[in-house]
């Protein structure tokens, strides 16, 4: 019980101290923190079609956030996730229009194999260099962030793929085989807001993640060499391969991105249509301190605080979107000194006798 | 026993926050209603782009003084959040929701018919609809004028095109400019770059330096800077070189007193205020309004700053295209009609 | 004996929940030699750290050369001439000698003049003390002992008359010390003060003048080594009776079983035999235990000899370090339910506490990190009727199993290294200390400069012998 209370308690704490914050500023800039509070909750939440937006942006976050946990537990940074759900989303766009005339059900299927493959494949890349090159993969992930970009930035221009019918920088519109966002009911729930049942599959991942790195021999191994490499090395397991692995299935997480955004959203790969989804994802896994099991909770947060940044600016006369993203900063340093709070606690707690029976 | 002690504690904070919150929302309700309210979305360049959107900026600001209506305004951020804001807008009953640039096209085409009682207004792109008005512009017309004054100022014979988003729009000033530029001088060279063909490409003017410095070394002497908020980037790279740069969209002579020849005006600022200025006394039209030459919605910036550069023969020369193209006389290629 | 170089009065610090040193009282005098003994956690290092000006007391003072004194940082201390040699030596490798030595000295690195005269002084210190060193080698070149003593003229350069040594003998082989004791009886007999932090009671005894005892974070006695039995010191270390470890071999010889357990390339391990790898570190074990890792089965254990990085996952729960080399004798579905009560079982059987195997290794004591890992390594699955999960590896590689632990502890493992063998069981023990080799082994290999360069029998143990071997001489 301890063991679960206490970091939630802690996390808690974070968040309070972010708000309050966010609050201080507010009040700083004339303007009632207790309204900006209530713009924001109004926003995230205010409606099924807000409700849905928010559940869009936390879909792309929770599977960003896994993209970056999965890495983390084997001792890696991955800040490619922008790179590799960009890449899925190219591809799943590409192989949709090269077979456009597939069942709705064998769309599906390629989307989610291609999603997942084009992801991995990006992510797997920085994981083989790392793993046998000793290649940094901080380094080696933000340059393929930037690779990504580019190569989108001229397949985009090629016109097989450009869409002649607006100026946007996007992709021709896929066929319904693949854009099934019509026969989806929640888009008819959530009246049609971008979300779509895609949002499913986050809450399957987040079991699925964790039985894997928690109860499987594998996950096992991958933690064991994100926790100490010379003994995992020394006990047999096989960090380097361990570590590919992780890559693999934390670009096959982000790659995911795609299936929200092509098959349940718009039908095509628009350039630039995630705003840094991969890097607000570290900012999920750290809340959510890279326990697969807590990421949907902590991407909806952070969702509702982007999705309610907007209406900051329409709702108040001196703050701006800045604001939300301030105070997600501070959700996050706070974070950083939860171990320290959770110590203190502890210690509160046992001089008070308090959870003796535990 | 903890855990109880906890979760009072928590639940007394949100019940306090959420009876604070229902006061407050009882409290901005019954707020008086009197001018209408208008919302702008602005593309990613931002309002501080001192081209596009700043113009688009000054028109509303322009429209809040003098009509005394109530504007709020957004930067799109994120692609994905403009259709969430322009709902945002009509959800909240705004009387007119302003969308500034093509991007905003898809939205405005999935969230008009959503909202029959609100009125859109688009630029630089169309959309169909009873309560959408497209408002768009000449800007092969502009572009041709300030390509030939270019060429009268070129002494190398090499004039630069620094394209923003590679883009069918900006290609319809690339052709513009093209044809002006060579209806002086034939064999002129016209250097051709585009900052990116992304959105972001509205936004970065150090690549928009970048390409400046290399065409001002290849000899050009005069650049047309189309992009937006990356102008700054020319801007900068005008004053390292001492050529010439045009400006673009909104009056840019000021930025660099002396280095700017000209800036071709696309009024948008004109635009957005006819069409709030319509909206508010009831006259909101629906369709497409062209904006041009003829009405001066297209144009070419004289002031203080460029003065020098307009001669009484070349501001006579200059005079004369422009009737020409308005009388018909000039046919200036439009990009669209290709 | 002449006057008090330093005292410490009545001394207190605390570090969160744990009080680390509590009223420590300790009298050293000019001219001596002074032990700080006491097992691991003790209180030495902390109390040696506050004279130093790493950390501040909590209450009492301290007294240096009969002032009272409160250093803002080691800075100072070293300025009154209190300086210390670490456990793990401060010198950058790529630099030379006379670098290292004057680094951070020199006020103007350009000017010849203050160089030539610095290099005089070393020079003449070097001389003076019997440390003879080329001053134009770099570092990395030179053997530990002889870092050792860059470390000590680094000090004797400063002008430091009261030097603490920490652990100085643990990397050097029987022959060096015996050299660097001469050193340091130079340096007593030119007046320098030495505290000497160990736990070999047999050097406290050859060379100590006065030694203090730490146990519990509290000074316990000050004894005078020459005076007590180095069984009597171990127990006021420990605070009790030690029972000792019971052998049944009684250095008789046995016959050797046939039974290989592994095969290395230049020698086997038999059932019911320990074979002792002797030699300085650095001579070639690691080869060696590259080797043996290659070929081990899975019915294997390892105490590898840096538990901390190499057996242990501080930041996960013993629970998961328990998985880290088990999880061969599970299925791939990794059951709580299962495992858990196995993790428990070697909690109590080793007695380690807190008996939590959800706890993170990192909360754990040394000793008791060191107990898990060795229970941990013994235990393995019975697949018989017995039911007996701690028969232990067919095979085990211990690496210096005792290094930085304390003489219960130590006990422990090594009765546990002895079982192994009563059951028929093969294993390989690295060790650095001769003692440990010379109680456990029944065959001794000496390593040097990478190769096997003599074997004892255990009829033929002689610590004379086998030291020199390790310094690369040859007995006949």
């Amino acid at each position: 019980m301890k063991k679960i209370l206490l970091p939630l308690f802690s996390t808690f704490i974070s968040l309070l101290m972010g708000l309050l914050l966010g609050s201080v500023i507010a009040a700083f800039a004339d303007e009632n923190p207790l309204h900006i509070l209530q713009i924001i909750w109004n926003s995230g939440l205010g409606s099924k079609y807000d409700l849905g937006t928010t559940l869009y942006y936390a879909n792309a976050l929770a599977l960003t956030g896994y993209s970056v946990a999965v890495a983390f537990h084997a001792g890696l940074f991955n800040i490619g996730a922008e790179g590799q759900l960009n890449m899925a989303t190219l591809m799943v766009a590409i192989v949709g229009l090269t077979f456009p005339s597939v069942s709705p059900f064998l769309g599906i299927i390629i989307s989610f194999s291609v999603a997942m493959m084009a992801g991995a494949l990006w992510a797997g890349i920085a994981g083989l260099l790392k793993a046998y090159r000793g290649g940094h993969e901080v380094i080696s992930t933000i340059m393929l962030n930037i690779i990504a970009s580019a190569l989108a930035s001229w397949l985009i221009t090629l016109p097989v793929l450009r869409n002649t019918e607006n100026q946007n920088p996007e992709t021709r519109q896929l066929s319904l085989s693949y854009f099934v966002r019509g026969a989806d009911p929640l888009v008819k729930f959530f009246m049609d807001s971008p979300t779509s049942s895609s949002i499913l599959i986050i809450f399957l991942l987040a079991i699925l993640l964790w039985a894997f790195l928690f109860r499987t021999r594998t996950g096992f191994a991958i933690r064991a060499t994100g926790q100490n490499e010379v003994a995992a090395e020394l006990a047999g397991l096989n960090p380097k391969l361990m570590k590919v692995i992780a890559m693999l299935i934390a670009g096959a997480c982000a790659g995911l991105v795609a299936i929200g955004e092509v098959n349940g959203h718009t039908g095509k790969f628009l350039l630039g249509f995630s705003p840094e989804f991969g890097f607000m994802g570290i900012a999920v896994a750290l809340l959510a301190r890279n326990q697969p099991l807590a990421i949907p909770p902590a991407a909806f947060l952070f969702a509702i605080l982007h999705k309610g940044a907007g209406d900051l600016d329409i709702e108040t006369k001196n703050i701006t979107r800045d604001l939300a993203v301030v105070i997600q900063a501070v959700v996050v340093l706070s974070i950083s000194i939860s171990p320290w709070l959770e110590e203190k606690i502890l210690a509160f707690m046992v001089n008070h006798k308090w959870g003796a029976k535990e | 026993m903890k855990n109880k002690f906890l979760i009072s504690v928590l639940w007394s904070f949100l019940f306090t926050l959420s009876s604070f919150a229902f006061a407050l929302q009882a409290a901005t309700n019954s707020a008086a209603k009197v001018p209408i309210r208008v919302g702008l979305i602005l593309d990613k360049g931002g309002k501080d782009d001192k081209s596009f959107n700043s113009a688009a900026y000054l028109g509303a600001t322009l429209a809040e003084k003098e009509l005394g209506i109530q504007l709020k305004y957004i930067e799109a951020t994120d692609d994905a959040a403009i259709e969430t804001m322009m709902r945002s807008f009509a959800q909240k009953k705004y009387d007119l929701v302003i969308g500034i640039g093509f991007a905003m096209t898809d939205a405005v085409k999935k969230v008009s018919p959503l909202f029959p009682e609100v009125k859109f207004a688009l630029i630089d792109a169309e959309v169909p609809g009873a309560n959408v008005t497209s408002l768009l512009f000449e800007e092969h017309q502009g572009s041709y004028l300030v390509g030939a004054l270019a060429a009268m100022n070129s002494k190398n014979k090499k004039v630069g095109f620094l394209g923003g988003m590679d883009v069918p729009l900006i290609h319809r000033f690339q052709m513009g400019y093209e044809a002006g530029a060579k209806s002086i001088d034939p064999k002129i060279a016209v250097i051709i770059n585009y900052v990116g063909v992304d959105s972001s490409a509205w936004n970065n003017p150090a690549k928009a330096k970048e390409l400046s410095l290399t065409q001002y070394r290849s000899g050009v002497d005069v650049i047309f800077g189309a992009a937006g908020a990356s102008n700054n980037g020319l801007f900068d790279a005008v004053e390292e070189t001492k050529k010439l740069a045009i400006g673009v969209d909104s009056n840019q002579n000021w930025v660099k007193p002396g280095l700017v020849l000209t800036s071709m005006l696309k009024r948008v600022d004109v635009a957005v205020l006819e069409v709030i200025k319509e909206t508010n006394s009831g006259k909101f039209k629906a369709g497409t309004v062209r904006f041009g030459l003829k009405d001066k919605g297209i144009d070419y910036a004289v002031d203080q700053y460029n003065s020098k550069f307009f001669t009484a023969e070349t501001s006579k020369k200059m005079e004369k295209i422009k009737q020409d193209i308005i009388a018909g006389k000039i046919k200036v290629p439009d990009y669209y009609k290709k | 004996m002449l006057g008090v170089a330093l005292e410490l009065r009545k001394i207190s610090k605390q570090f969160g929940q744990v009080l680390a040193n509590h009223k420590v009282d300790l009298k050293v005098h000019v001219g001596s030699i002074h032990a700080i003994i006491g097992e691991n956690g003790a209180g030495k290092s902390t109390a040696m750290k506050i004279l130093c000006g790493f950390y501040h007391q909590d209450s009492g003072e301290i007294i240096v050369k009969e002032k009272k004194v409160r250093w803002p940082s080691p800075k100072e201390a070293l300025a009154s001439g209190i300086g210390m040699v670490y456990q793990h030596f401060m010198l950058a490798g790529t630099h030379t000698v006379f670098e290292n030595i004057v680094l951070g000295t020199i006020d103007y690195p350009w000017s010849l003049i203050q160089k030539k005269e610095a290099r005089l002084k070393i020079e003449k210190l070097s001389k003076y003390y019997g440390l003879a060193l080329d001053l134009d080698v770099n570092v990395e070149k030179l053997s530990v002992g002889e870092q050792q003593r860059v470390e000590i003229l680094k000090l004797l350069f400063r002008d430091t008359d009261i030097l603490i040594l920490d652990e100085p003998t643990a990397v050097l082989s029987p022959i060096e010390i015996e050299s660097f004791f001469g050193q340091l009886r130079n340096l007593k007999n030119e007046g320098k003060t030495i505290l000497l932090i160990t736990h070999k009671l047999k050097e406290v005894k050859a060379i100590a003048d006065k030694a203090t005892i730490f146990r519990d974070g509290k000074t316990v006695a000050e004894i005078t080594p020459a005076d007590f039995s180095i069984e009597a010191m171990a127990e006021l270390m420990v605070g009790r009776k030690l029972v000792g470890i019971s052998d049944n071999r009684n250095n008789r010889e046995e016959e050797k079983s046939s039974e290989v357990i592994i095969s290395l390339p230049d020698f086997k391990v038999h059932a019911g035999e320990i074979v002792g790898i002797a030699g300085v570190e650095g001579n070639g074990q690691r080869t060696i235990i590259d080797q043996t890792l290659k070929l081990r089965t899975a019915d294997s254990g390892m105490l590898p000899e840096k538990r901390l990085e190499e057996a242990l996952m501080l930041g996960a729960s013993l629970y998961e370090n328990f998985l880290l080399t088990k999880w061969r004798q599970f299925s791939w579905w990794l059951s709580p339910k299962i495992i858990m009560p196995y993790v428990k079982e070697v909690l109590s059987r080793f007695d380690i506490r807190p008996l939590n195997a959800n706890l993170i290794a990192k909360n754990f004591s040394g000793g008791n990190q060191q107990k898990f890992v060795v229970g941990r390594e013994l235990w393995s699955l019975s697949r018989d009727l017995t039911k007996d999960n701690f028969k232990g590896p067919k095979f085990l590689l211990a690496c210096q199993p005792t290094r930085g632990v304390d003489i219960n502890a130590m006990e422990f493992i090594h009765q546990r290294i002895l079982e192994q063998r009563d059951r028929g069981h093969g294993v390989l023990l690295v060790s650095s200390e001769l003692d440990e080799l010379l109680r456990l082994a029944d065959r001794i290999l000496v390593l040097y400069r990478g190769k096997i360069v003599k074997e004892f029998k255990r009829s033929e143990f002689n610590e004379t012998k086998i030291g020199l071997a390790m310094a690369g001489g040859s007995s006949s």
